[in-house]
């Protein structure tokens, strides 16, 4: 949920609203929002899916641990946590299990060892 | 290839100091930062389109921020924004992305004030969607002004904690509990240094005061052991700990949650430093690697610096200080002798600094890891997060026979996603070392490898050219 200005010390306003568009759907965020913001604002977690289909959602929010990647106007791997949302912006959720089907070198490199 | 006298690289506490102060001695500073703003973590600023009121944004420390930036900007310091300093090509020689181009620069003198990140613990259901850092609570809550659920529990150890605890209760969360492993009033009691140092001490019983008054149980020598729910987080188990933080059987307690932040303390962001050589020394109190430097913050390498929370966990005050040492020495160098006012600087930072390293002693002592905290991965709990490796797969290819940290990555892939093994490593350490019986400080770490943040492969043009 979004903090109301005049909850959270200090109160801060917003910029103007911007139209982006989430796995098809419409969806209201502001100027100055990242992607996941606008997500989590929707008590929305779920951003991605790994190869093994596990659900991975924002965990270090600065950037480094890489688990809140999606899709951004056609671009894979795009943090979340980094990018501001842009007016027409389109993110989709990254479902690494379809990633892994159509590339299945890496899976077969790993388990070579095995 | 583009040449400055002094370049320093992050601009948070450590590298704002560094800069304004080199910059004032006299010395050409460029100031390189991934953010679009400077500031780092501590001094974040609101994102373009945002507005405050004119109320501080970083609590006590409003001055001496608000002062670092307008010495910022009085000074001639070229400031790089948005640019990722990636590699180190050659000697004080750093590659540096902006957006899909790269250059190199090179420092004749080196500052690196490249932060810290939260050392994350692994423990059952950690991969959850809805389990956050403590930081990116703090992150998202004071600079993005969202609170991802309404039921938040916080728990781990450190300062840390008290102060999102508090964060969150002043952004309309409901804190459903306050975790903490350590057995903080007795800490408090053993170290008689703390009582020298009365003001962050107030501040921190003030957070605890706060969270007591809005009525969320504070417990103390407890741990959160696993976070369970389907898609995301719903559900918390919290267990009693001994000394050692091992959970006592049968105190578990179960809480319902939307969203749960955990954080154990920092790893320095050790990583440009290492990869120009400087060395680094396991420093058993930080329970982290950290590059080897002398009192005036140059490393192993002569005229390369590092000044902040990649020189050991000390907190803002610390960082400052150090970077105007770091930031003065090297200009010093440089040949600016600098105003009799820099002398006095100089002499003011060490004698504060000293005060406020007999704080951090005792923070550190009170909050000090213990090793029942790795127990809590269970065999089929992920701890490389990106390739989804377990504990039993990295305790089975380290029982058959992969004795180094290097040929454990090479054979789980462990360590080799993204986040280029920042959130596994210690923890892949930690279990290497209970298999094989010997200390954790006995098993090096993997080299770091360029580049040490992702950037587009056509950033990284120069890389290949060479």
């Amino acid at each position: 949920m979004r903090v109301s200005s005049d909850k959270l010390q200090p109160p801060a306003q917003r910029g103007l609203p911007v139209q982006i568009l989430v796995d098809g759907s419409q969806l209201t965020a502001y100027e100055g929002e990242t992607i996941a913001t606008a997500l989590l604002a929707q008590d929305r977690q779920v951003l991605r899916y790994t190869k093994e289909g596990r659900p991975r959602g924002v965990f270090c929010a600065i950037g480094l641990c890489h688990e809140c990647r999606m899709i951004v106007n056609g671009q894979p791997n795009v943090r979340a946590c980094l990018t501001l949302v842009e007016p027409g912006m389109q993110v989709q959720t990254l479902d690494e299990r379809s990633v892994s089907a159509a590339s299945p070198g890496s899976e077969g490199m790993k388990r070579r060892t095995d | 290839m583009r040449e400055a006298e002094v370049v320093v690289v992050g601009a948070g506490p450590a590298g704002l100091s560094a800069a304004v102060a080199a910059a004032q001695a006299g010395a050409e500073v460029v100031l390189v930062d991934q953010s679009l703003r400077p500031g780092g973590q501590y001094f974040r600023q609101l994102p373009p389109g945002f507005q405050g009121n004119g109320r501080p944004d970083w609590g006590t420390d409003e001055e001496k921020g608000r002062a670092l930036l307008d010495d910022l900007s009085r000074q001639k310091i070229e400031i790089l924004a948005d640019t990722v300093a990636y590699a180190m090509v050659a000697d004080k020689t750093l590659s540096l992305a902006q957006q899909t181009s790269s250059f190199q620069l090179k420092g004749q003198r080196l500052i690196l004030a490249t932060g810290a990140y939260e050392r994350p613990v692994p423990f059952p259901g950690w991969t959850l969607p809805g389990v956050f850092t403590a930081g990116a609570l703090q992150t998202l809550v004071k600079i993005q002004r969202v609170l991802p659920g309404r039921r938040i529990m916080v728990a781990g150890s450190g300062p840390l904690l008290y102060v999102v605890a508090a964060t969150l209760l002043d952004a309309g969360a409901e804190l459903v509990a306050l975790v903490e492993a350590a057995q903080v009033r007795s800490g408090w009691r053993q170290s008689p240094r703390l009582w020298r140092s009365w003001q962050p001490l107030l501040r921190g019983l003030e957070y605890l005061r706060q969270v007591r008054d809005a009525g969320a149980p504070v417990l103390f020598n407890h741990a959160v052991v696993r976070a369970t729910g389907d898609e995301q987080v719903r559900q918390v188990t919290v267990m009693r700990v001994d000394d050692t933080w091992r959970p006592q059987p049968g105190s578990e307690q179960d809480f319902e949650v939307d969203a749960l932040c955990v954080s154990y303390g920092f790893l320095p962001s050790a990583e440009l430093a290492r990869l120009a050589g400087c060395q680094v020394e396991y420093r058993p109190e930080l329970h982290a690697y950290v590059p080897v430097h002398d009192g005036n913050m140059e490393t192993s390498l002569p005229g390369v610096f590092v000044a902040g929370e990649v020189a050991g966990t000390g907190g803002a005050g610390i960082a400052m200080a150090q970077g105007q040492i770091a930031g003065i020495v090297a200009a010093n160098q440089l040949g600016y002798a600098g105003e009799p006012g820099v002398a006095r600087q100089l002499q003011a930072a060490r004698k504060g600094l000293a005060g406020l390293e007999r704080f951090r002693d005792a923070m550190n002592e009170t909050f000090a890891l213990r090793p029942g905290i790795w127990d809590l991965a269970t065999e089929d709990t992920i701890i490389c997060r990106c390739e989804e490796i377990t504990k039993g797969e990295i305790r089975a290819a380290t029982q058959e026979g992969s004795l180094s940290s290097r040929e454990v990555k090479l054979r789980t892939w462990a360590g080799m996603g993204p986040c280029q093994g920042r959130f596994c490593t210690h923890a892949i350490l930690q279990i290497m070392a209970e298999v094989t019986e010997v200390e954790v400080s006995e098993i090096p770490p993997p080299r770091v490898r360029p580049p040490v943040h992702t950037v587009p492969v056509l950033a990284m043009s120069d890389l290949l050219a060479d």
